[in-house]
């Protein structure tokens, strides 16, 4: 019902510009518990505040236009301690109070089952899953969930305040050094959402953001276990060429890819980087062109990014690393 | 008719007689200097002194602006034999050519120039270090003096000063020993085939008997052959910044290049006594071996050791002076041209100077690893 009025007032309005905010990275679509109250609590004060408005508006005009009586009326005492005073005092405390209730402010949230740690890093972010058994799961720059299920959010940063957010699942939280904070996420459907750094953080602010994989709980559960595992061996001579590359030009100091000799936690888990929707915290789409313009190039694409950019390699190799990083699903 | 022009015209009051005057004189002087320069009546000849008045002014300008270019300049101690010997072999390598050997007669056809090169030696009379230091590294317009061949590299400058003050204190004879190091025959290129440029390589980096001659010299022994190439490659494309290599290494032909490469790979350590480094070798070691993540450092060993030892610099045993200048190079945001240098510099941007100087210490106490097959 209330979306319904919300859709129809959105179209009366025309209002073209907001169309751009619908989609993956929307709080106008949302697809989860909190961004649904959050919506709500939007609309409905929103739509409060526009009828306000209007019925302000017409007494004022009222007041400048209007006959005698209607003028005298309008300067009555009454009006005014009744809409000036009584008024506000009585919508904004129920509005409060309804606000408390539909957020459930203040209310103890139980630790979910599995359990998701998430550091903010420079310009990254660093995921760890630990399930009910304690098996804990390194990733980066994906967040899986499954749907129908609350999941815990752990929220910290090493360095710099970063601020978490999926329009399309809840509110934004900081991530705040020394602190974790913690964030419950229910997805109501399965779907893909895109989140974002909110919280000014450096000079690739702009470019940290990551997707987010809302699952039936099979599958996620599916998800998780190949995540738990460890790489795929490559396949083929050009990504054998590219895992050798890998090992040779040191890039394993930084990244891990497990079941190899690169153990690194400096940058991203890449164990399955070739599975994700996105490159360099959703800086790049995830495709093999844009693995090997990210070695070379990752200073212009991502400036003040953490990682040298690596113009040693020649076309070939670039190709055969972003073959072998690809086949990492 | 004139007289009935002047009636007309308001009389000029005294300031603006003045300025007539004024404005005549200095058409006259444009006039004058313009023919004066387009006539060809200067003489530009070299062989022609400068009038006495000329040579007065062009000194006080040198010597003023020179003076107000240096006051934030502060010299390292330059009784360091390090620098003393790095500097005397590129004297001898780059300037002696045009500034002589100290204590013999200046080459006559140099000795024409205007103005010809001082000998050195009784520099520090005139010039404070600093101001030596600025005009080396900068040179001098108009004297055919040339700024350093390498930008940002003050480290090396300072090696050519502390040369001149050591000459200036004890006398052209050690140099005379260092410049006669190098047979004349090795210029002349044939004698040794490919190698021929090596005699010159030996007397700064030692070889197969003898170490550096200079801790801020980087021992070549046993390094893989392909970053010996490299290294040459980069020095003679002024890719890789260095004043004194770029004049060591112009002109080398490709096999030259892998030919001194293969050379040098071979050799076996060989290890002169360095300085002692201020650095803690211990918590070098920790950053060399295994990096630290809360300051995004990898380990060096990632590319410096195992598989990487073959096309990058092995660390092992060269000496802590010239790991901290390299480190310090790339820290400075220097150096980072090359493909290479890319990646080291934002690396060596996260380290502090007190962990530069352990990472250094540890390494110039480590033996240089053999390895076959490289």
């Amino acid at each position: 019902m209330m979306h319904r009025l919300a859709r129809l007032l959105w179209l009366a309005s025309g209002a073209l510009a907001l169309t751009a905010c619908a989609g993956e990275q929307s709080a106008f679509t949302p697809k989860g518990i909190e961004a649904e109250r959050i919506d709500t609590l939007f609309w409905v004060m929103t739509i409060a505040g526009g009828v306000i408005f209007a019925v302000v508006a017409g007494l004022t005009l009222a007041a400048m236009l209007g006959g005698p009586r209607l003028r005298a009326k309008i300067a009555s005492e009454k009006l005014v301690i009744g809409a000036g005073i009584l008024f506000p005092v009585v919508s904004l405390t129920a509005l409060l109070f309804w606000g408390f209730m539909l957020m459930r402010a203040g209310e103890a949230t139980e630790p979910s089952a599995i359990r998701v740690s998430i550091s903010g890093e420079r310009w990254w972010w660093r995921v760890t899953y630990e399930d009910e058994a304690g098996r804990t799961v390194d990733t980066a720059n994906e967040l899986h969930l499954p749907v129908g299920q609350p999941v815990t959010l752990t929220l910290t940063s090493p360095d710099v305040i970063h601020s978490f957010w999926v329009p399309q699942l809840a509110g934004k939280l900081d991530m705040i050094p020394g602190r974790e904070n913690i964030l419950t996420l229910t997805a109501t459907q399965p779907g893909i959402s895109r989140g974002q750094c909110a919280e000014y953080c450096g000079g690739a602010h702009a470019l940290m953001s990551f997707y987010v994989v809302a699952q039936e709980p099979d599958e996620f559960r599916r998800w998780l276990d190949a995540e738990a595992g460890a790489a795929r061996p490559p396949e083929g001579a050009e990504a054998l060429e590219g895992q050798r590359l890998f090992a040779a030009h040191g890039c394993g100091a930084c990244h891990a890819v497990r079941g190899t000799e690169a153990l690194g936690t400096i940058g991203p888990d890449l164990t399955h980087v070739g599975s994700r929707h996105s490159l360099a915290a959703a800086a790049l789409p995830n495709r093999t062109e844009d693995f090997a313009r990210w070695i070379r190039d990752s200073d212009h694409i991502k400036p003040e990014n953490l990682m040298p950019p690596y113009r040693i390699f020649s076309e070939e190799e670039l190709a055969a690393l972003a073959a072998y990083l690809e086949g990492l699903r | 008719m004139i007289d009935r022009l002047s009636e007309k015209l308001p009389p000029l009051s005294r300031l603006q007689r003045l300025g007539v005057s004024l404005a005549i004189v200095v058409g006259v002087l444009v006039i004058a200097g313009g023919v004066f320069v387009l006539s060809g009546t200067y003489n530009i000849a070299a062989g022609r002194d400068h009038l006495s008045v000329t040579t007065w002014l062009l000194e006080v300008v040198r010597d003023r602006s020179i003076a107000a270019r240096t006051s934030n300049i502060k010299a390292p101690p330059l009784d360091d034999p390090d620098l003393i010997e790095l500097g005397a072999r590129h004297y001898r390598d780059a300037c002696s050519f045009c500034h002589g050997t100290p204590g013999t007669p200046k080459n006559p056809v140099v000795a024409q120039m205007l103005p010809a090169p001082p000998d050195l030696t009784l520099s520090p009379e005139r010039y404070t270090p600093e101001e030596l230091y600025w005009i080396i590294e900068n040179g001098l317009k108009y004297t055919g003096m040339p700024a350093w061949s390498a930008e940002h590299r003050g480290d090396e400058v300072w090696s050519a000063v502390a040369f001149i003050m050591d000459l200036h204190r004890n006398g052209p004879a050690r140099y005379a020993a260092i410049a006669a190091e190098v047979p004349p025959a090795s210029m002349e290129g044939e004698e040794g085939g490919d190698l021929a440029p090596l005699a010159e390589c030996v007397t700064c980096h030692g070889d197969g008997k003898r170490p550096p001659v200079s801790d801020l010299v980087p021992s070549l022994n046993g390094q893989s052959r392909s970053y010996l190439a490299r290294a040459l490659d980069e020095y003679r494309g002024l890719v890789r910044p260095s004043g004194v290599m770029a004049v060591a290494a112009d002109g080398l032909s490709d096999a030259q290049v892998e030919a001194l490469a293969s050379y040098y790979a071979g050799l076996p350590d060989v290890r002169g006594s360095m300085s002692p480094v201020e650095g803690d070798a211990a918590k070098g070691r920790e950053i060399a071996l295994s990096g630290f993540r809360d300051g995004n450092v990898p380990a060096c060993a990632a590319c410096h050791a195992g598989a990487g030892r073959a096309a990058n610099a092995s660390l092992e045993g060269l000496s802590a002076s010239y790991i901290t200048g390299q480190l310090n190079l790339w820290r400075n945001g220097e150096r980072a041209d090359s493909g290479h240098g890319a990646i080291m510099m934002p690396i060596a941007k996260r380290l502090t100077e007190q962990q530069i100087k352990d990472v250094a210490a540890y390494y110039q106490a480590e033996a240089v690893a053999q390895e076959e097959a490289r």
